[in-house]
């Protein structure tokens, strides 16, 4: 029996394991401040203003901050749901799952890359 | 004939499930739930990468963004996502203290402690988050 061994996976486990403590830690606050602050009357919807935002955004440390607070809990969603599907019974498609939830979480990290660093 | 013959071919084994099986006990589900948990805060994050992603397309766009979060559809999903995400927490920084081994010396840290110190970093961080928004 040929064994193939998967040297990639330690890797991914790890940006697993680091966007799942940055969703933990971060995320609840982020998502509560982000979408249900302002309905709840709890903050002044100009906080979240065109104007503040560009200024907070322009910040270099902020655009950091920002860029792993959505880069790395995709790492996370991509593990977890390349996983769940296995536990589903899927198995593999002819295209690898590697590339599928992975590739997502790459195109993703790309795509905030561009927004971030490019086009702010 | 492509494939080399084998004399010891086995046929891999494949234990069958039913799609279902997360839904025939509490825990299961759970389980599953907690997995699914991971899928609403990627979709939290890439709303939160497409905000400010319209950051670029002018004060009106961005603005016109701004007046839909305060549709239902967005406060459905913000509060489904937002349970989901403490969900996720709870699970994640409960099993801190089992994966997590602290060892100085001879001296293990009890996986509680270490466990509680990271819900004491998540209030903080809550807290400064919070703050820097909310006041």
């Amino acid at each position: 029996m040929n064994y193939k061994q998967d040297k990639t996976e330690p890797f991914w486990w790890s940006m697993f394991a680091a966007g799942g403590m940055v969703a933990a830690m971060l995320i609840p606050m982020h998502l509560f401040v982000a979408g249900l602050a302002v309905p709840l009357g709890l903050l002044n919807p100009d906080t979240f203003s065109y104007e503040s935002m560009r200024e907070i955004i322009s910040h270099p440390l902020a655009k950091i901050y920002f860029f792993v607070l959505i880069v790395m809990p995709l790492y996370h969603a991509a593990h977890r749901v390349r996983f769940s599907l296995y536990e589903l019974g899927i198995r593999e498609f002819s295209i690898s799952m590697h590339y599928l939830c992975y590739g997502g979480a790459l195109l993703g990290t790309g795509l905030a890359a561009y927004i971030f660093f490019h086009l702010l | 004939m492509n494939q080399p013959h084998n004399e010891y071919q086995y046929d891999t084994y494949k234990p069958k499930m039913s799609p279902t099986w997360w839904l025939k006990s509490r825990r299961y589900f759970m389980f599953m739930m907690r997995e699914l948990s991971s899928v609403f805060v990627a979709g939290f994050v890439l709303l939160l990468l497409y905000q400010i992603f319209l950051l670029t397309k002018g004060p009106e766009v961005y603005a016109s963004f701004q007046r839909s979060l305060m549709t239902p559809k967005f406060i459905a999903f913000y509060s489904v996502a937002f349970v989901f995400s403490v969900y996720h927490t709870f699970t994640w920084l409960g099993v801190v203290g089992r994966i997590q081994i602290v060892r100085i010396g001879s001296y293990t840290m009890p996986p509680k402690i270490m466990t509680a110190s990271t819900f004491v970093g998540f209030f903080f961080v809550s807290a400064v988050i919070g703050y820097i928004f909310l006041r």
